[in-house]
């Protein structure tokens, strides 16, 4: 039997998002920043990798209540937004950067 | 976009409220990168947060006004702080993001490693579904 993970809900649309912006192996680092961080699981709003909730607003789809957050010198300003569908499984599948100064 | 004028007095004044909240915030944020990835954390800093914390050069840098309709449609505060390493010659901005609708409450972090070209792009323009107002620290 497979166990899933979380980071089974990161879709390949957002694979390709991330594979788009960051070309070769840089886009695969990448990418395996984003699959540990989600692995780890939900987190408070302070500064841990993981999946940790927004609040949904109708701009980003307000389907969109949580992201997937990285701890990285180069990409942490980074997030896939992600919503649980009503099966239960959980879908991240747009990528954008965070919150900016 | 324009805001409250009292909010941005009382803002004024908290300045250095703010920037002790962001160097505690970016404390525990070293900590918890350090306990979590301690591989990650010491090929990029080549030294523990109490070393960092004491020895590297900490400078408060500037407090941001913004909002971000796109994803917490709410108008946050950013402070940023510099951290520089004499020895690596090597710089890393942390930035805490606080709400100004919720009492300050942290609504998100990062660190970054320190990029000019990027600095002055950020200064220069705002980003789509983002209005920013700068108040930078003299």
């Amino acid at each position: 039997m497979r166990v899933f993970s979380y980071a089974d809900g990161i879709t390949s649309s957002a694979e390709k998002q991330i594979l788009r912006k960051f070309k070769g192996s840089e886009g695969k680092k990448v990418l395996q920043l984003f699959r540990d961080a989600a692995n780890k699981g939900f987190v408070a709003a302070e500064g841990k990798a993981g999946i940790k909730k927004i609040t949904p607003t109708k701009l980003i789809g307000k389907e969109y209540t949580h992201e997937i957050k990285i701890i990285s010198s180069q990409y942490g300003d980074y997030r896939i937004f992600g919503y649980q569908a009503s099966s239960g499984e959980w879908i991240f599948d747009l990528f954008r950067e965070g919150l900016h100064k | 976009m324009s805001f409250d004028r009292d909010a941005d007095a009382k803002l004024l004044l908290d300045q250095d409220v703010l920037f002790k909240k962001a160097h505690l915030a970016m404390e525990k944020y070293l900590r918890d990168w350090y306990c979590s990835e301690r591989e990650d954390f010491w090929n990029e800093f080549h030294a523990a947060p109490e070393v960092i914390i004491s020895n590297f050069s900490i400078e408060n840098e500037c407090i941001h006004v913004g909002k971000d309709f796109f994803i917490s449609n709410l108008e946050y505060v950013s402070v940023s702080i510099e951290l520089f390493n004499p020895s690596q010659a090597k710089r890393w901005e942390y930035t805490a993001f606080y709400s100004l609708a919720d009492d300050f409450e942290l609504l998100d972090n990062h660190l970054l490693k320190k990029n000019v070209h990027r600095r002055a792009i950020s200064k220069n323009s705002s980003k789509a579904g983002e209005s920013v107002t700068w108040i930078d620290r003299q």
